[in-house]
Order: C-alpha cells, then structure tokens, then sequence
C-alpha cells in the first residue's frame, strides 16, 4: 500500500467511537469521504485512455499494475458534468464489490491533493445542502468537517 | 440519519462471511479472423476486416460543401472523426488513407491516420469496466495491440454513434 494511505491501526477487537475516514479532494471546493479500506494506491500525474463514447464523467482507462481499470471524475459524476479537461495531480485507486458475493474490481478515483485520514464521530453528522440532490442520492451518510458538509460513499456506488 | 459513523463507513467492506472475496479478472473473449486497424490521433479501432471497404490514398484533402459535407472534387463524400469519435467539420492534414465501412452501400470515404489490415490474428478482446458505458456507447471491449489498446467496434455501430453524435464544434 503507498505510505500515503497507511493509517494507525486501532488493534484487533477495539472498538472506536467514531471511525476513520479518507477525505477526498475531488475539485475545488468538493470533498467526500471513503472507507480507508477501499483505498488502495496512489498514482501521480496519472494519463488515461480515452474511450470513445464512454459516459461523461469517465476520464478513461487508467493503467494500474498491469490492468486497465476505469477512471473517473467524481465532482462530474456528482454534478452531471463532462469529466475536467485538466489533469488530476493524482489517481486514487479503490477497490469496490459491484454486489454482494461478486469478486473485488479496482477503480481509479481522479484528486487534485493527496488524500488525508481523519476520525470522525456520530457528533458529527448532519445533512447535506438540499441543492445537492445527485449526491445526497449516492450518499451513505454526512458529516461536518470544520463547516464543510462532507458525504461519505460506498465505493461501490460511484462505479455503478 | 440512523447509521453511526463507524457503521456507515465500515458499511462499505466487502462481505467476508462467505469466505474472502475474489479479485475479478477481466473478462476476455478470443477474437479470430481478419481485422482492421484504423487510427485517428489517439482514437484507435478495430474492425472486422469484412466491414472495411478497400483504403484508397487521399490526393487531395475533401473539403466541406454548403451543407457541411466533406467532399472531393469528384462529390465523393468523406468523413474525418475526432479523438472522441466524433466528426470533424474539416479534414485533418495527417489524414491521408481512406476507406468506405459497412456493407458497400455507403459511399462515404472514412479518413485515417493508419490503416493496417491484420489477417488470421489471435486476439484477446478484454471487456470494458460496466462504470464506462452508457446505451449509447459503441464499444465494448478493446484488444491490446503495440502502440496501445484498440477498442473492438463494428461498422454499424460505428457509423450509428457517429451520425447520432452531429458535427464537433
């Protein structure tokens, strides 16, 4: 696993108040949070494939320790927007289980900073802005980080 | 919202009870027969060879007529296609080979940057991430070839995506 996305561990059988999150700079001014677990790799200055009449939001096929895997723009996603024409400093590579009993798939996750792991607590949760209907939809849940509204995802969710 | 956070997050871990979960493979299909490469900038297709008419060499570049068209000076029209598979209101000069696609009724002259017939290959067609596609996408798989992956695509898939597609601005 990149050094980036190593988190303390807690010990077998410890039960936390909270939880870990990792926070996610998708685009200015957007954040969202995932399981740590789901994080694999980091990959710098990634360059996809483009597929030709692939949904808006996809960047392309990302290059990733001998696979082609999908690579995405998760603000796009969220907004209904085309994919940004300017290159994301870094590729997220996640892992995610389409369904249930499925085998694990590898996505990549386009971010503009390294990701950062922060506990999070139930005192935290509050409910997104009602103008973010796309996301509230995709959204497991919401927590508050320092004002900001920050949705938590299930991987899963955002290579359906 | 009813879920605490440690539930919410640890909500998105693989089942285990069943046992570890597997990673996928990509799926693959083999493909045989004769193909045909076609390159556009970066935008690389592969067709079955029986859906490419015969290339012929571009002496002059086509240009548009009052409708748009892109036409030799003969009125054979000729279409160019962007990196996103989308057509192009000009011919770009690196274009230089072209051939007709589809079953010949079409007399439309489709401009290339490479065009390279593969005859009685094995190929390993690997099937696109679901997470790419809509309805309207007219690939579905790609073969990794020197040079980089070639989405695998019919003609008439092709030439539907393409006309649903209008003209690039």
């Amino acid at each position: 696993m990149n050094p980036v996305l190593e988190a303390p561990s807690a010990g077998p059988g410890t039960r936390q108040p909270g939880a870990l999150a990792r926070i996610l700079e998708v685009a200015r001014g957007r954040r969202i949070a995932l399981a740590p677990h789901t994080t694999l790799d980091l990959v710098e200055h990634p360059v996809a494939v483009r597929v030709p009449g692939a949904a808006a939001h996809v960047h392309g096929l990302l290059s990733w320790h001998g696979k082609r895997i999908p690579y995405i723009d998760v603000d796009a996603l969220l907004r209904g927007a085309p994919a940004a024409r300017t290159p994301a400093r870094y590729a997220l590579v996640v892992a995610f289980q389409p369904a249930p009993g499925a085998a694990i798939e590898q996505g990549a996750i386009a971010l503009l900073a390294l990701p950062e792991s922060i506990q999070i607590s139930d005192s935290q949760g509050c409910k997104l802005p009602a103008d973010r209907l796309v996301e509230a939809s995709l959204a497991l849940a919401c927590f508050d980080l320092n004002g900001e509204p920050v949705a938590i995802f299930d991987t899963a969710q955002l290579f359906r | 919202m009813q879920a605490t956070m440690h539930n919410t997050v640890q909500a998105t871990l693989p089942a285990q009870a069943a046992g570890a979960p597997t990673f996928a493979a990509t799926a693959t299909t083999a493909l045989r027969g004769h193909f045909v490469l076609l390159r556009a900038g970066e935008l690389r297709l592969l067709l079955p060879q029986a859906e490419v008419g015969a290339a012929g060499y571009l002496e002059t570049r086509p240009l548009h007529d009052n409708t748009g068209q892109l036409r030799d000076a003969a009125g054979r029209p000729y279409a160019a296609l962007s990196e996103q598979m989308s057509l192009l209101p000009e011919c770009p000069p690196n274009r230089f080979i072209f051939a007709a696609l589809g079953d010949g009724s079409d007399p439309t002259g489709w401009c290339w940057d490479e065009l390279k017939v593969m005859i009685s290959v094995d190929l390993q067609a690997h099937s696109l991430p679901a997470a790419l596609l809509t309805p309207r996408t007219p690939v579905g798989a790609y073969v990794e070839l020197p040079g980089g992956p070639a989405f695998v695509c019919g003609a008439a898939a092709l030439v539907r995506f393409v006309r649903g597609e209008g003209v690039q601005p």
